[in-house]
């Protein structure tokens, strides 16, 4: 066989390989995961609006998390997937500053009023895990301050955007 | 249709490849390779050559296992999330459709990477290292080079520029290695006809494993033979296969066995004259000679 021939066979395999996910993932109406009522099942058939597209573009960041009490930071990151966004720990921070990747999913939804917006947050303490409900609020310069409570345990976060 | 689109979490998907990809050796491998060894006894063919073979394979994949436990922590961690965060199209969510997509594209790019290493000199070096066996069965499947976890690195990374999560393409690529695993067995004969023209089978991967003139070099697909048949390099199961390389190695020596392709490269750059002759024998075929003065 010609290895034009192969070259050609072999990007039109990859280009509708890697295509048909791509294409889902742009077209699909909203992430159906969340939609568990009726109507959020209505809401998420609803193709997004310009008003919304703005609105999540704003959230889109990369940011460096500081966690109260402690030396470690992480790098999260605010993804957009089909059409909601989802945050990931995307590098770990020791104390003495050394980094590692990571991929964690830590937020699989959030839903966003615009400045502020609310998730459940999955959080590991004492090598157990928990999703715990967290509200975000978005400052001026782009920051965001996360806060939850679970049970008598509270927790605060300060998540300095990266550009 | 939504059950193709709804998300999973990456653990999810762990849980999953992992009952695959390092149960099956419990549940799978092991149980088919003690009935292999009862069958080469029942057919009065088990012998000290058999099982020394066979214990030559499980030393090159502990080595094996520690290199790539090396580049792993070293490079392919590193590297991967790096191209995946920098240099990546949008990242694609996880859900069945990317899953198949991914175990797709992962099975093209083994077929690839398994081309170019029979291909190519510093390739056939470390590849040659599966070939040597003159027996098929399980164990052969664990026998490795030492750089076969080198190799797959280049055919991956454009798999993550592409937006699949990196973990997902690991989990996946030892799913593909898993399925290849136990292809090597002469236990099973042919399987029903739809399922030897879409997946690679233990019938067209003992072809992939002859020396005979005519298989040589092909059957290189993983899961799907249908890229071996999409891409010319395709043969069936007629003649009996004759296990092994064209020069064959005649040791069950586990050190001998894991570098002698390099051990042979070596010799053959040491002979030849001139920089360009020797520099070639890394990226010209098996068997290729310089050429006369």
């Amino acid at each position: 066989m010609k290895n034009s021939t192969l070259l050609i066979r072999s990007l039109l395999i990859i280009a509708i390989t890697a295509g048909i996910p791509h294409a889902l993932a742009f077209y699909s109406p909203s992430d159906p995961k969340p939609a568990v009522n009726t109507q959020s099942e209505e809401l998420s058939v609803e193709p997004p609006t310009i008003e919304q597209d703005t609105i999540q573009t704003i959230w889109l960041s990369k940011y460096e998390v500081t966690f109260e009490g402690l030396q470690e930071k992480a790098v999260y990151q605010i993804k957009k997937e089909g059409n909601s966004l989802k945050c990931y720990s995307i590098e770990l921070i020791d104390a003495l500053g050394n980094r590692y990747p990571d991929s964690t999913l830590v937020m699989s939804q959030i839903e966003l009023d615009e400045y502020t917006a609310k998730s459940n947050y999955k959080i590991e303490y004492e090598g157990n895990k928990y999703d715990v409900e967290s509200y975000l609020v978005m400052n001026e310069a782009g920051d965001i301050s996360l806060n939850y409570t679970y049970y008598e345990y509270s927790g605060k976060e300060t998540w300095k955007r990266l550009y | 249709m939504e059950f193709l689109t709804e998300t999973f979490e990456l653990e999810e998907l762990q849980y999953f490849f992992d009952y695959i990809n390092n149960g099956s050796v419990f549940y799978l491998i092991i149980p088919f390779f003690i009935l292999e060894l009862i069958r080469y006894a029942v057919l009065k063919k088990l012998n000290w050559n058999i099982l020394g073979d066979s214990l030559a394979n499980v030393v090159t994949v502990f080595a094996f296992i520690m290199i790539e436990f090396v580049l792993g922590a070293l490079l392919i961690y590193q590297l991967y999330f790096y191209v995946y965060e920098n240099i990546s199209l949008p990242h694609l969510p996880l859900n069945i459709v990317t899953v198949s997509a991914c175990i797709l594209l992962a099975d093209f790019a083994y077929y690839w990477d398994h081309r170019i290493m029979h291909r190519i000199g510093i390739g056939w070096a470390t590849h040659t290292v599966h070939h040597s066996s003159p027996h098929f069965n399980m164990s052969v499947a664990y026998r490795f080079g030492p750089l076969d976890a080198v190799f797959p690195i280049f055919f991956s990374l454009p798999i993550v520029m592409l937006g699949f999560n990196p973990w997902m393409l690991l989990f996946v690529e030892l799913f593909v290695q898993s399925f290849q695993a136990i292809l090597h067995t002469e236990v099973i004969g042919k399987l029903p006809g739809p399922i030897e023209y879409i997946f690679n089978t233990p019938s067209h991967h003992r072809v992939h494993h002859g020396s005979n003139e005519k298989y040589l070099d092909k059957n290189y697909a993983g899961i799907f033979i249908i890229w071996d048949r999409m891409l010319g390099t395709f043969a069936k199961e007629e003649e009996k296969v004759v296990y092994g390389i064209t020069q064959p190695l005649n040791s069950i020596n586990p050190i001998k066995v894991f570098f002698h392709g390099f051990t042979r490269l070596y010799h053959q750059m040491k002979s030849a004259k001139g920089l360009r002759s020797k520099l070639s024998f890394l990226i010209r075929p098996p068997g290729w000679t310089p050429p006369a003065d």
